[in-house]
């Protein structure tokens, strides 16, 4: 049961109260409460006012538009805002001071503080030449976590000690926990072979890229070896723009990898 | 949004009505300067109506503040909050720093 709206407006201020009535309208849809719908209407407001003002009016942009799309599931709405004004990652943002003195107190970042605070998750891209920002909020507060949700991929032994891992979908910083998890679960038992089988990835972003680093150097210390199958020729140019398919071995298939990792 | 001003002899009182966001919050913040500018340094903003405010209203409400804090025995009050705004205020944690009454008396008396 999942239902999904969008919304195209310009990237306007007074076309962001439209945004917040879409958002608020969905939300209510959802289930939310009271409190809940102010959250997601109070998130989407914040954002969409920051690339308006930063975004686009700060670079002079004045045809910009921005896109929201709500998508509802039983327990959570996920709310996605895509604009094309230059990439700004606020994840980068230092917290306003929240203790001072009111002298200490500075006006900038109080926004993106609180669409941190009211939502339960939220992932900030740059994608395609969009910023991408996904916020998640549950239904019922408190049932989030991110634990809960976090499934491995699937992982099988080719041969003696020689593990396949098929992650699939998109491989980011909202999925790169996934893999690190099903990483994790192979170190966890020694595995020190490995590949990973891209057949099934259809996009890769640094996020995801962070965790295969992280894992190549630990295999690299244990003596093992590692492998990437596969690669779709989106997913393979991530590598050879970040120059890092120098640090991995690729391979074509599946096979070729295990051919490999066997003759090392 | 709209803003009904009136002098009481303890402190101006500042009813705002609907929605405060970053399409409006300026308005907001130039009724509060204006009664700064002419003296009036003991305000109190009455948000019962206002039933939604994001951050932009939040900075209006902080840069009163600063201003009127400025002279001796100056300030904005805040009074009647609805629940979810004082959560906003809350949040962004600046509950420690408005002086806030449940009522609109309470918060003239309090001058």
């Amino acid at each position: 049961m999942s239902e999904e709206r969008r919304l195209i407006v310009p990237a306007v201020l007074s076309e962001v109260t439209r945004a917040c009535s879409f958002v608020e309208e969905a939300a209510q849809a959802a289930g939310f409460d009271e409190r809940g719908v102010y959250h997601c209407q109070l998130a989407v407001d914040e954002w969409c006012t920051n690339i308006v003002q930063h975004g686009y009016e700060a670079h002079g942009e004045d045809d910009g538009i921005i896109e929201v799309n709500c998508q509802s599931e039983a327990d959570r709405m996920t709310i996605t805002i895509i604009d094309d004004s230059p990439p700004f990652d606020p994840t980068l943002l230092a917290d306003p001071n929240m203790n001072g003195s009111i002298e200490e107190r500075q006006p900038g970042g109080l926004g993106w503080y609180l669409v941190k605070k009211i939502m339960d998750r939220v992932v900030y891209e740059y994608v395609d030449r969009h910023n991408r920002l996904e916020m998640v909020k549950m239904i019922h507060p408190g049932t989030y976590s991110l634990r809960a949700h976090q499934v491995t991929y699937p992982a099988h032994e080719l041969r003696g000690h020689l593990w396949v891992i098929t992650p699939n979908g998109r491989l980011d910083s909202a999925t790169g926990p996934v893999l690190e998890a099903t990483l994790n679960a192979q170190f966890d038992l020694k595995h020190y072979r490995m590949i990973v089988d891209f057949s099934e990835v259809s996009y890769l972003s640094s996020g995801g890229l962070k965790v295969l680093l992280a894992a190549s150097k630990k295999i690299r210390n244990q003596h093992g070896a590692l492998a990437l199958a596969a690669l779709t020729p989106r997913v393979c140019e991530v590598f050879t723009i970040s120059g890092f398919d120098a640090l991995f071995q690729i391979t074509e298939t599946v096979q070729d990898a295990a051919a490999l990792l066997t003759r090392d | 949004m709209d803003i009904n001003i009136s002098g009481m002899k303890r402190a101006t009182l500042v009813e705002v009505n609907g929605r405060v966001d970053s399409t409006n919050a300026t308005q907001l913040g130039d009724a509060l300067s204006q009664q700064l500018d002419a003296g009036h340094q003991m305000l109190v903003v009455d948000l019962s109506s206002v039933e939604y405010m994001s951050s932009a209203g939040l900075r209006e409400l902080v840069s009163a503040l600063k201003k009127a804090r400025k002279t001796a025995g100056g300030d904005v009050r805040l009074a009647a909050l609805s629940p979810r705004v004082k959560e906003v205020l809350e949040l962004a944690g600046l509950d420690t720093i408005f002086h806030i009454y449940p009522t609109q008396v309470e918060a003239v008396g309090s001058f």
